[in-house]
């Protein structure tokens, strides 16, 4: 629409502006209609690409790992092969029992630390607190051999500084839960306190009006109510310390029987597979993929198993 | 019904002659559960623990095949004991972990000096190395595999000690070089880069390597032999433990590396190119059971100060070779049960069962690509653990459960 | 309170409770406060005889060598940065870029399966990237990638070396892999956030899709997108198993992308158990530059993300 001018009325800035924005607007509109379409297109084309690498991964994963996948494998101990049987494999009994002792030692005590420091978060604002958090916040992001260090230098070596004394358990399954333990605190701590602190106010409020003290209302009205957010949170970090390599590296030792007594050494999933995806024989780095499928298999189906858990609660409260 | 009596008297006697004959034949022939009148005693005993223990070792890589299908076989004969997996983490960690009494026994295969110990130990600690005592345990050697991409040939390529610590050493880089080339004149080799492998960790295998080039090329490989990492040439690929540098070599084309011989025999892809290298005699030899066989024999009175079979005389004799041990505490095992059962799975481990007909950790031995210890060495392992005391001075050794 | 008799329930009622409950409170987080404290002093504390022997040497020094005790990381340090740069490099663009095409590209019924896929791509083990990277990736690297690469530029740097399958662009690659789904995922909570009236406004002034993604939607996720990165970036500067599987472990400076390197997460891991009393401390010292680098990025990170949709099992 063009405005011309109009006899008498002098010419309105703001209307010349807008009539020379949408002149400009309309010359271009071919182009910028085109760039627009090739520059989503390139988005789809890097989603594209994005899934390309993942659904190898998957692929190759289910193609060469299922092969794997027999009563043997499961059940049976290592073999090694020989002069006069050089295909001898065995199974990995050994790493699935160590891997079903060792993090759920670690889930057994970090599980209870988390939530209740978690708890701690939600309730306090102290100084305290707040650096609790960031602590919490650093130790997530830090790279897990560190805590692998600390592991072997505290439980596996033993401690003999600054006066105190701590006798080491040499290689164990203790440590590798010890490790794996702390890895997972700071992150349900973490998860625990958005959970804690989604619960309503009113719902505490009429805890302490009906003159409840704090922790009766924390065991019997906080921590319900936000069960499901807490039991995401724990599921999710558990599924990352099953996967967790670097922490355990030197401090389970090595066991080639299933090994029950976490005072023991013990082998382990993730480690299992590091060693023979490293190994010379062309055998055991097949192996590899069969342990690999089963432990993301195990890791997905506790990821899908908590997200479903955490909406069917949900519809359930409602 | 009624029998005469001498057919009585006979089929009594041949009753009882039966029974008795079977008495002692029977276990005789089954072996493993007679009451020995003959044979070894300890080897017997070895497979007897009245007390359950579990034990465990780490080290030299070097025996690492060894030790996980002796350990299996080991464990499926002796009630009461458990050995965990031997941890393959290199000859050095072997050291410093049997120095933190975080295991039981400490593989290398270079036995552990004062000066090892002083250097794994911050200064002022006193740990003498007369409290360990080393224990042969096998004989082996290192092969030399390479992994030339376009090279069609039957034949394995011959290298001199010298060729490779110029290949070592960075002087020589390409495969076509004159000094490569020059030593196998009926071989075309390709135009590539050497690329380099080694270990990556603290290594016994490095240290018999090493001694080979230091003791066949001096003036060539200058500094002493030694179990630290190699420093590479540019390019060169750092594997961890003999598994690691034999993976790299399968996976690196161009590649030359070297690797305890049991990796390259039980490995149908790395046996397809390994070197055959010059001996003292001027033959160039492949290794081989009887080429590491004849080494050892040249060189009969090994201590643990005086340990090295590299460089041997003789035509037979395969140049790069060594024993690997055990190192353990003489004294202060973490409990006298552990101590025994220690000392039984290491002797068990050092001898071939051929005079009981069982089977010991030498005939294992021998299904991994190991030479069996010669029955010297044999009888110098078993006279080391009897050095071994417990918590009230007594010899752990014993020729029965206890 | 106190003189009056307590009936069974009233029990529940006191008081007095309280105090157990915070006794408990402050016992438990003080007690992973004190975890915490013991671990990072016990590290740098570790690391004190390298600093005293090296001095800051050990940061600028190109020599990293048991045998005659130098310890110089900058080869090390830089095989670190490089192979976080690479997977960056590649990383943030494919990821910011299906972010935005799962958010304002696809259908409804697609957007969910994709964010589900992508989250639960997410979880998988680093270990497993790294099996796939050396038994897969490897060998179509060393046969097809890069010598394609040299091919089209001649073999000029980077990449002139000869391909040998562990490298250092190998290493970027697995690690790109990696922290692939964390962008994508983070990135998409940020980018569907920004409020649907602010992108169908400015579509109704007559903006394309593209201009309206540029100019109202980035600036919106701005915050979240970045803080997704430096998250990832986090990640992949710790990554210690996946790297140690390709990366060839050489503490030299790499001549170029295809040869054999070495990073600080993996350096450690490899070398601990068999070092030297000395260069357990240098590895400590190592251990503090790590943990300095990834304590900064992960805390910036952090105060970028936190506000927005921040889902705990992703990182």
């Amino acid at each position: 629409m063009t405005m011309g001018v109009i006899e008498g009325i002098p010419p309105d800035p703001i209307l010349e502006r807008r009539e020379m924005v949408q002149r400009v607007a309309r010359k271009t509109l071919d182009r910028r209609i085109l760039i627009s379409r090739g520059m989503v297109g390139l988005c789809g084309v890097a989603l594209l690409l994005a899934l390309v690498p993942l659904f190898a991964i998957l692929y190759s994963l289910l193609q060469k790992g299922i092969r794997w996948w027999n009563l043997d494998f499961f059940t049976k101990v290592p073999q090694f092969p020989s002069l006069i049987d050089p295909n001898a494999i065995g199974g990995v009994s050994n790493a699935i029992i160590g891997s079903l002792v060792i993090d759920g030692i670690a889930a057994l005590f970090a599980i209870p630390i988390g939530i209740v420091a978690g708890l701690f978060l939600a309730e306090s604002s102290s100084k305290f607190s707040s650096m609790l958090r960031t602590t919490a916040e650093i130790m997530t992001g830090l790279p897990s051999i560190l805590l692998g260090i600390f592991a072997y230098q505290m439980i596996v070596i033993g401690f003999d500084e600054w006066g105190v004394k701590l006798p080491g358990i040499g290689f164990s399954g203790i440590a590798g839960s010890f490790a794996i333990g702390v890895l997972m605190i700071p992150v349900i701590m973490k998860a625990s306190e958005t959970a804690l602190r989604g619960v309503p106010a009113p719902i505490r409020e009429a805890g302490l009006a009906l003159g409840a003290r704090r922790s009766v209302i924390a065991r019997k009205v906080v921590i319900p109510t936000a069960l499901p957010g807490l039991i995401t949170a724990v599921l999710l970090a558990f599924s990352r310390a099953v996967g967790e390599t670097a922490p355990i590296l030197w401090v389970i030792g090595a066991s080639n029987i299933v090994e029950w007594s976490p005072r023991k050494e013990m082998a382990s999933m993730p480690l299992q597979i590091f060693q023979s995806a490293t190994s010379p024989y062309v055998a055991l780095r097949e192996e590899a993929w069969g342990i690999a499928l089963f432990l993301v298999f195990v890791v997905l189906v506790i990821n899908l198993g908590s997200r479903l858990f955490a909406a069917w609660l949900q519809r359930e409260r409602r | 019904m009624r029998i005469h009596r001498t057919v009585r008297l006979a089929l009594t006697t041949t009753a009882v002659a039966v029974t008795a004959l079977s008495m002692v034949a029977v276990p005789a022939l089954a072996g493993t559960r007679s009451a020995k009148t003959s044979g070894d005693p300890y080897l017997t005993a070895d497979n007897r623990l009245n007390k359950s223990a579990t034990i465990g070792g780490a080290g030299s890589t070097f025996a690492a095949p060894l030790q996980n299908a002796a350990q299996a076989a080991y464990e499926a004969r002796t009630p009461n004991a458990t050995i965990n997996g031997y941890q393959a983490v290199g000859s050095g960690t072997g050291e410093s972990d049997i120095l933190k009494k975080v295991v039981d026994w400490g593989g290398t295969d270079v036995p552990m000096s004062q000066t090892d110990i002083y250097q794994k130990e911050p200064s002022g600690f006193n740990i003498r190395a007369s409290a360990f005592v080393e224990v042969p345990i096998a004989l082996g050697g290192v092969a030399i595999p390479y992994n030339i991409s376009g090279l069609n040939s039957k034949t394995p390529l011959t290298f001199t000690a010298s060729v490779l610590a110029g290949i070592y050493e960075g002087h020589i880089t390409n495969w076509n070089s004159s000094a490569i080339q020059g030593l196998n004149p009926k071989v075309k080799l390709p135009d590539s880069k050497i690329v380099v492998v080694a270990r990556a960790d603290s290594s016994g295998t490095t240290y018999i390597f090493t001694n080979f080039l230091r003791s066949a090329a001096p003036k060539v490989w200058t500094t002493q032999p030694s179990k630290t990492p190699l420093t590479l040439p540019t390019g060169g690929v750092a594997g961890s433990g003999n598994a690691g540098v034999a993976a790299d070599i399968e996976n690196t084309p161009n590649s030359v590396g070297y690797v305890e011989y049991s990796y390259v025999l039980l490995n149908p892809s790395l046996l397809k190119g390994v070197a055959a290298i010059v001996n003292k005699a001027g033959k160039a030899l492949t290794p081989s059971l009887a080429g590491i066989a004849a080494a050892a024999a040249a060189k009969p009175n090994i201590t643990a100060a005086n340990f090295s079979i590299d460089w041997q005389a003789g035509p037979t004799a395969y140049p790069i070779a060594g024993y690997t041990w055990a190192v353990i505490w003489r004294g202060n095992q973490t409990s006298d049960a552990q101590g025994t059962l220690l000392v039984k799975y290491l002797d068990w481990l050092s001898h071939s069962g051929a005079v009981d007909g069982t089977t010991a950790g030498q005939d294992v031995a021998a299904l991994q690509g190991y030479v069996p210890l010669p029955a010297n060495i044999q009888a110098l392992a078993r006279a080391t653990l009897l050095k071994v005391t417990g918590s009230h001075g007594q010899v752990l050794l014993t020729s029965n459960g206890g | 309170m106190s003189e009056l008799p307590l009936t069974e329930n009233a029990k529940h009622f006191s008081v007095k409770g309280d105090s157990a409950h915070w006794g408990v409170l402050y016992g438990v987080s003080g007690l992973f406060a004190l975890i915490c404290a013991v671990f990072i002093l016990s590290i740098v504390a570790s690391s004190i005889p390298a600093w005293r022997h090296s001095g800051l040497s050990i940061i600028y020094g190109r020599v990293w060598s048991q045998g005659t005790d130098s310890f110089g990381a900058l080869p090390i340090i830089s095989g670190t940065l490089a192979t976080t740069a690479i997977a960056l490099f590649f990383a943030i663009p494919i990821g910011v870029g299906s972010a935005l095409a799962i958010v304002h590209v696809l259908p409804g019924r697609l957007r969910i399966l994709l964010s589900s896929l992508v989250e639960l791509l997410a979880a998988v083990p680093s270990v497993v990237y790294g099996l796939w990277g050396l038994l897969v990736l490897a060998p179509w690297f060393e046969h097809t990638v890069e010598p394609g690469l040299a091919g089209i530029t001649g073999s000029r740097f980077p990449f002139q070396a000869p391909p040998e399958g562990v490298s250092l662009l190998l290493a970027g690659s697995v690690l790109f892999v990696m922290i692939l789904p964390m962008i994508v995922a983070l990135s998409r909570d940020a980018i569907a956030i920004v409020p649907h009236e602010q992108f169908e406004g400015a579509l109704s002034v007559g903006a394309t899709k593209w201009q309206v993604l540029r100019k109202v939607v980035l600036p919106g996720a701005r915050t979240g997108i970045v803080g997704a990165i430096t998250l990832a970036t986090a990640r992949a500067l710790g990554e210690t198993v996946a790297v140690a599987m390709v990366i060839g472990l050489n503490p030299l400076f790499p001549p170029s992308l295809f040869s054999t390197a070495s990073t600080l997460a993996s350096t450690i891991a490899l070398q601990f158990q068999d070092a030297t009393p000395l260069q357990v401390a240098a590895l400590g010292a190592l251990a503090v530059i790590l943990m300095t680098l990834t304590a900064i990025v992960n805390w910036f990170g952090r105060r970028l993300v936190r506000g927005s949709a921040f889902r705990a099992g992703v990182i």
